[in-house]
């Protein structure tokens, strides 16, 4: 650390509470930061210069060289001109959006789903059959699919415009999961039946020959006879004696 | 009138790539303040007040984009190291993309000019 005549170390700290006066607005912690900053840059500045010991000429071009104390107050770095300080890069460049496209795609597999439940379960409604019907399964895979196929062709599109607006444009992710969804399930609907297909049936459990279970007869129940009541018989009138 | 003009446009457009230059400066290493200044004073064109750089480097640092520590010197106080924080990274390869993206289609309008044949070649 160089030695500083009384001069120059009265200039340093001159220097830094117009420094500090220009950073009014900042909070204390950032001030003493910056100054901090400051004294190192001199400090560093001072190691480089040849002379033994630091005079008021060399801290004064140090401190010329640091730029005038007020100009901290912009705190761009950049000499101060006439006109209002320009929003930096990062506020200048809206933040990238999603692709509403990606977003679409990947909805495309809940979506798929219910409506394949919703479509099946409807026709099983209409059919009114006690148990489901392969066409009320064929109506929910085909909706199902149908969606899924749309997630598809909405993803490809999705990475299509993401790749047309670098930076502007996120969310490959998305689009990518809508496009797989319809391979995987394909695929895993495959496997299921080729292994459906290629599992032998199980044989019949052969059910071992006992005595016949023999349930006794009911007993007869007596039925009240429908034999036709014969009719009293009247006995005929005698004619009055004449 | 033109001079003010061309002061004001200059001026502005260094601002916004004086956080382009830092950003990119330290996502490469670890460096002091002192060292960013050095490097940036170097840079050909982009006109800058040295002491005023820090208070950028204490904004960038408040917003995420840098991480500070401080190291020990055996040659004097302990001194103020800047590097790339994780925030910053995203941050830095988006303005790079944006940055290029947009001086390549601006290239491309001075090369058409009519005025400019000749300038970027």
């Amino acid at each position: 650390m160089k030695r500083k005549n009384s001069e120059a170390a009265r200039l340093e700290t001159d220097y830094c509470n117009r420094v500090r006066s220009a950073l009014h607005q900042r909070d204390a912690t950032e001030i003493e930061e910056i100054l901090q900053s400051v004294r190192e840059h001199i400090e560093a500045e001072c190691a480089e210069d040849a002379a033994e010991e630091i005079g008021a000429i060399q801290m004064k071009n140090v401190l010329e060289g640091l730029g005038p104390p007020e100009a901290y107050g912009v705190g761009d770095g950049v000499r101060a001109t006439a006109g209002p300080a320009l929003p930096t890069v990062a506020t200048q460049l809206a933040a990238p959006a999603v692709s509403k496209l990606a977003i679409a795609s990947v909805l495309c597999l809940p979506a798929g789903l219910a409506m394949g439940v919703l479509a099946g379960g409807l026709w099983h409604l209409i059919e009114g059959k006690p148990v489901v019907t392969d066409q009320a399964i064929l109506a929910g895979i085909g909706t199902t699919g149908s969606i899924f196929l749309a997630g598809l062709l909405l993803g490809i599109l999705a990475l299509g415009v993401i790749k047309a607006h670098p930076g502007r444009l996120v969310g490959r992710q998305y689009a990518w999961s809508g496009i797989a969804v319809l391979p995987v399930s394909a695929l895993m609907i495959f496997l299921f039946l080729a292994r459906a297909e290629s599992t032998p049936a199980p044989p019949l459990r052969k059910v071992p020959v006992t005595a016949p279970v023999t349930t006794p007869a009911p007993a007869p129940v007596p039925v009240p006879s429908t034999a036709p009541v014969p009719a009293p018989v009247i006995p005929p009138t005698s004619a009055p004696p004449q | 009138m033109d001079d003010i003009c061309d002061t004001k446009w200059l001026t502005q457009v260094r601002r916004g790539l004086l956080e382009l230059c830092i950003l990119n400066l330290v996502s490469r290493e670890e460096m002091y303040g002192y060292q960013i200044v050095k490097r940036l004073m170097v840079v050909p064109g982009l006109v800058i007040t040295i002491g005023t750089i820090y208070p950028l480097l204490s904004r960038l640092k408040r917003e995420g984009l840098l991480a500070s520590r401080l190291v020990e010197s055996n040659q004097g106080p302990a001194r103020r190291t800047y590097q790339l924080a994780a925030a910053g990274q995203s941050h830095l390869r988006y303005i790079n993309e944006s940055w290029l993206e947009i001086t390549g289609a601006v290239a491309e309008f001075i090369q058409r000019a009519p005025d400019n044949k000749g300038v970027a070649e």
